[in-house]
């Protein structure tokens, strides 16, 4: 377990002299403040705001869906390329660890980024009488918690995969997208489709978590795929030992 | 062994052609969706190529087999596959029965102490289908926290599934499904479709159900009243599925032939005689409504050459419950047909709060005039309300004759006008709703907005079967939020514009220009 804490936060710090680290966050932070400023600006001239907390969630998501392959693209993917990997592995720590550790200091980093995302319901509940609905805030942003949890281990088990961080960038992406739309085969009420609609990533966020529901079933659904990811990729790390 | 070494050279070339053959088939079946003949050559032209290439070397396939890659390999599978397994089996459990947590402050979507005594006194079990397109998707998602909460309450006793009317036009049928988004909650052999599911309306379809007796709506026949029975755009056949679909039973009456109307009546409704009715008619009716009924009048305006004699109908309902038909035909500028009669708003009453914001439309109508009574057993409420540009035009002459339309500030009554207006009498605990129109509920309109929903509510509160249950109402938070100052707006706009991103982008440079100079 020491291991695991050791190789995270390397990777967390790694990312503070990372160029794609800050670009990613700036453009986050752009991007949000931007939609953010537009409603306020809105307000003032006359429309109405919705008193709603979740103000930028909704975009924060669909950035992260090309943001996270973007931090995860070089975590194991490099290391392998640099030829650093096979250092890694004969050092005394075994192939999970370093797995979930890259994973932890992905997490690590971006849940830096999501905490400043805050101010955001921050402000918007000092501007409306008697307050937004924190109970919604809280349960939409362990939503997007757990959600973003899951995009980083599928991002680290492509990772894993690659030797050329961009070809692990755009596979992610492509991964995270299907996961994406899936849902909207959901849309019909037979069996395969139902299928499909409960695998869908943002669906299983948007109808319960989202809400303010803290559903038992949406949480074990993104902490499984966590955890299934984060095999895989201990698979695919161990069998760089023995192909 | 010169000829093995020879053949062992073809064996890649046998599984390529297995593997081309392989994905050739299944090329075809995705297109074709049929076991074919060529589906059939094509898979045993694979397994020929796949068995061909074992043959021809042999040994290549013992060494993968038994070889440490292999060995390796099934067991990477092997932990994947389990850990895989494991983790859908949790998920299919918890998903059978979804436990969850309601944070939101009002506690929205957590159900009433009245809803779970009535998923507690379930004796069988429940099915709650919904009729949903693709099309209403989302409103199927809105509705899913709430079905979530039901089945997760109801101890496996209830379970709910999605349909699509499109795909499964049996099941549609079956349950009587007539508009897009409508559920039917099913228990056992009977069912009862509710159009607008809500918590209200499960619970009260669910508390229907479990007390099942016969509730037997009347429709007056013999002069010229609307046709349940025609199926053209003026006969009221979408009327009775509708009415069926939520278990009434419909029925005609004849007051000419037998002067008393049934006792199992919860119901009975006059839509549009063409000729007056008798004056011993009225009087069953009244006798009727003192015994404690229901009772709905559609009206249409009048033609021009019968005014003249009284009809007992109306002279009733205005001398008994304070609602007179006037002699008018509403003219109406807010609708896209002057001649139709379009409600902006609707009375506050327990008909009206289920109408979801959805407007109705009276084509011809005549309207309403609340009257002031001496009787204080007797509460009216004006249903239906149309806009400021609207009168009740009462030349109608004019109209007819020349097709003209004028405002007559003398003779004519300025909108907003009453189209249809509910009464009921404390003492017998009777209950009347009168329409200024009956074509609105015809079929030809019975769809149009709201018209088929004001109607059907209508007839539910006459016979006394709109709120069996009342949920305790749950308190919904007022938030506004104040538009800032300038000052505020600017120190947001340096706050979010300005500061985070430049804030990153600073750091970014610092740490750049950090490890240069270390360099």
């Amino acid at each position: 377990m020491r291991n695991v804490w050791i190789i995270a936060s390397r990777e967390f710090r790694q990312y503070f002299i990372s160029p794609v680290a800050y670009a990613v966050a700036a453009s986050i932070y752009l991007i949000l403040g931007g939609i953010f400023f537009i409603n306020i600006y809105f307000a003032i001239r006359g429309s109405q705001i919705d008193p709603d907390g979740r103000i930028v969630l909704g975009p924060l998501v669909t950035i992260l869906l090309f943001a996270t392959p973007a931090v995860t693209m070089r975590l194991l993917a490099e290391e392998h390329r640099m030829g650093t990997l096979e250092l890694l592995l004969t050092a005394p720590v075994r192939d999970w660890e370093v797995i979930v550790g890259k994973w932890l200091g992905a997490f690590g980093f971006m849940l830096v980024i999501v905490a400043f995302t805050w101010v955001y319901p921050y402000i918007l509940n000092r501007m409306t009488d008697p307050g937004i609905d924190q109970g919604i805030l809280v349960s939409a942003y362990l939503g997007l918690v757990l959600l973003l949890s899951t995009m980083l281990a599928i991002g680290v088990l492509i990772s894993a995969m690659f030797k050329n961080p961009m070809a692990a960038f755009f596979v992610a992406l492509a991964i995270l997208l299907v996961l994406w739309i899936v849902g909207s085969l959901g849309s019909g009420a037979g069996v395969g489709s139902q299928i499909a609609g409960s695998l869908s990533l943002v669906d299983r966020y948007y109808n319960n978590l989202y809400r303010g529901i803290i559903s038992l079933p949406d949480v074990l659904y993104f902490v499984s795929l966590t955890i299934l990811a984060l095999v895989f990729g201990s698979q695919i790390v161990e069998s760089r030992r023995w192909r | 062994m010169e000829m093995r070494a020879d053949l062992r050279r073809f064996a890649p070339l046998a599984y390529a052609a297995g593997l081309v053959a392989m994905a050739g088939t299944a090329a075809w079946w995705i297109v074709g969706r049929q076991f074919d003949l060529y589906v059939r050559v094509g898979l045993a032209l694979s397994i020929l190529g796949v068995a061909a290439g074992v043959l021809l070397d042999p040994d290549r396939v013992r060494r993968a087999l038994v070889g440490r890659q292999m060995r390796y390999g099934s067991n990477a599978f092997l932990v994947s596959l389990a850990v895989f397994g494991i983790l859908a089996v949790v998920n299919y459990v918890a998903f059978q029965s979804p436990t969850q947590w309601d944070l939101t402050e009002d506690k929205q979507y957590t159900l009433t102490p009245e809803t779970l005594l009535t998923l507690e006194g379930l004796a069988q079990p429940v099915v709650l289908k919904g009729f949903y397109t693709p099309d209403r998707a989302s409103s199927r998602d809105e509705v899913r926290p709430l079905l979530d909460a039901y089945q997760s309450r109801s101890d496996g006793m209830l379970t709910y599934e999605f349909v699509d009317p499109i795909e499964n036009p049996v099941a549609r049928d079956q349950y009587r499904i007539m508009t897009d988004g409508s559920m039917a909650v099913v228990v056992g052999e009977a069912s009862e479709v509710v159009s607008f599911p809500s918590e209200e309306e499960i619970t009260g379809a669910l508390i229907r159900l479990a007390n099942p007796e016969k509730r037997k709506i009347y429709f007056l026949v013999g002069e010229g009243e609307r046709d349940t029975g025609a199926a053209d755009d003026q006969g009221y056949t979408y009327l009775k599925s509708a009415l069926e679909s939520k278990n009434y039973e419909i029925a005609t009456i004849s007051l000419l032939l037998d002067p008393d109307v049934p006792d199992d009546a919860v119901a009975v409704v006059v839509a549009a005689p063409t000729s007056p009715l008798s004056e011993d008619e009225v009087k069953s009716l009244g006798e009727y409504l003192a015994g404690g009924g229901g009772l709905i009048v559609l009206d249409d305006p009048t033609a021009p050459t019968d005014e003249d004699k009284p009809d007992p109908l109306r002279v009733y309902l205005e001398t008994k419950w304070g609602l007179r038909l006037e002699e008018n035909l509403v003219v109406d500028f807010a609708s896209t047909v002057p001649l139709a009669g379009l409600s902006t708003s609707y009375g506050d009453h327990p008909i009206t709060a289920r109408m979801r914001n959805l407007g109705s439309i009276y084509p011809s109508s005549r309207s309403i005039e609340v009257m002031t009574l001496d009787d204080p057993s007797i509460t009216q409420t004006s249903l239906v309300l149309t806009g400021d540009r609207s009168w009740g035009e009462t030349d109608l002459a004019a109209l007819q004759d020349r097709n003209e339309l004028n405002f007559d500030a003398e003779a004519d009554k300025k909108g907003p006008l009453v189209l249809a207006a509910a009464a009921t009498d404390s003492t017998s605990s009777s209950r009347v709703v009168v329409f200024g129109d009956s074509d609105f509920a015809a079929n030809g309109y019975f769809f149009q907005i709201g018209n088929g929903d004001i109607l059907v509510n209508s007839l539910d509160w006459a016979s006394g079967q709109e709120n069996l249950i009342s949920l305790t109402p749950k308190t919904s938070t007022q938030r506004f939020v104040s538009p800032p100052s300038t000052q505020t707006t600017g120190l947001i706009f340096l706050l979010t514009i300005i500061l985070m991103p430049g804030g990153v982008v600073g750091l970014g440079l610092l740490t750049w220009w950090g490890r240069r100079q270390r360099v």
